[in-house]
């Protein structure tokens, strides 16, 4: 003869035995299943079964080497690398979300050094250029002072040197006589007449 | 912190402004035609004024870096006369300096490895020389 209340409870008894059902479903059930011996011994049956099989796989667990379980799960789990600028994006953005202040003072200081360090090194450029000198010593002018009795030789040598040599001037007393090059190699000299200089001195 | 920025970019405007500055290795040396010594690194200088006056004696009497300015340098010599050298042009990596040795006053341009020798008077039985190049 059939039990229509335990025909309607029937379906529950399993999700009971898993705890699956509502608050209000459960104490339906629990109130079932303490008038009907068969369905309390079905719920017996389902949870001797449940701990049999509980047992069962802790046992085959027992066995397996857990180690790295997790980290592998999680890597399956890990979603797809996102783009680098997106990645960038995204952390500058908590950054200053929630390192605000710190940031701020990072980049000033950032700020300070580059306007310091610009100009010491166009400084240092400046002060010490690559190779500030000519392939050889090259005289642009001598001026001799006026009243001196002397005139300058410059000797430019073949190695680059040059040297100002200053001799008696027996002829000098013209008035173009005071500022005088002299140019060329070793031996031969020239004089290149310019303005008169103020004369003084005594070599 | 906002004051530090501001003494910094002054720090670095005023690094900025200032002239550029060439060093300049000036030494005197004593030279007479007697037999004596040559000093230990003036025989290249031997064989350049050589080529004018044979000259025995080579004396170092002093060796001085000078860092050129728009400010002049002065190097004194043992005759009691004194150089004034400045730096008149850097242009194109080529510094020209204007060398006031009475009664000469010589503009040139610096030599990378060259020297410029420039008479400097009697002294003690001989001449002094001053003598201009880029430091080594």
């Amino acid at each position: 003869m059939k039990n229509p209340a335990r025909e309607r409870f029937l379906p529950l008894l399993s999700p009971y035995v898993d705890g699956e059902l509502t608050p209000e479903e459960r104490q339906q059930v629990e109130q079932h299943l303490a008038n009907s011996k068969e369905s309390a011994a079905q719920v017996a049956d389902f949870r001797a079964g449940d701990a049999l099989m509980r047992h069962a796989l802790e046992m085959q667990g027992d066995g397996v080497d857990w180690k790295g379980f997790t980290d592998a799960v999680m890597g399956q789990l890990t979603p797809e690398k996102l783009p680098f600028f997106t990645r960038l994006r995204i952390s500058l953005g908590e950054l200053f979300q929630y390192q605000r202040g710190p940031m701020v003072a990072a980049m000033v200081g950032a700020a300070a050094a580059i306007a310091i360090a610009v100009p010491v090194a166009m400084k240092l450029g400046a002060g010490l250029p690559a190779g500030y000198g000519a392939d050889r010593v090259e005289v642009q002018t001598v001026a001799v002072d006026s009243d001196a009795p002397v005139r300058p030789v410059v000797m430019e040598t073949d190695d680059g040197d040059a040297v100002i040599w200053v001799v008696a001037d027996d002829k000098d007393k013209s008035p173009d006589g005071g500022k005088k090059k002299k140019k060329g190699d070793e031996s031969s000299e020239e004089e290149l007449n310019q303005e008169p200089e103020k004369r003084q001195g005594d070599l | 912190m906002r004051l530090v920025c501001v003494a910094l970019a002054v720090t670095a405007l005023s690094a900025l402004a200032e002239d550029a500055k060439v060093p300049v290795q000036a030494d005197v040396v004593y030279a007479a035609t007697a037999p004596g010594a040559v000093d230990k690194g003036l025989e290249g200088m031997q064989v350049t004024l050589g080529q004018r006056v044979k000259y025995g004696t080579l004396k170092l009497l002093s060796a001085k870096k000078l860092e050129l300015s728009k400010k002049p340098a002065s190097v004194e010599l043992p005759n009691k006369k004194v150089a004034e050298l400045v730096l008149e042009s850097l242009k194109n990596d080529v510094a020209t300096v204007r060398v006031k040795l009475p009664p000469t006053e010589t503009t040139y341009q610096l030599g990378r490895g060259k020297s410029l020798y420039v008479q400097g008077g009697a002294h003690d039985a001989g001449e002094l020389w001053l003598v201009l190049a880029m430091p080594k």
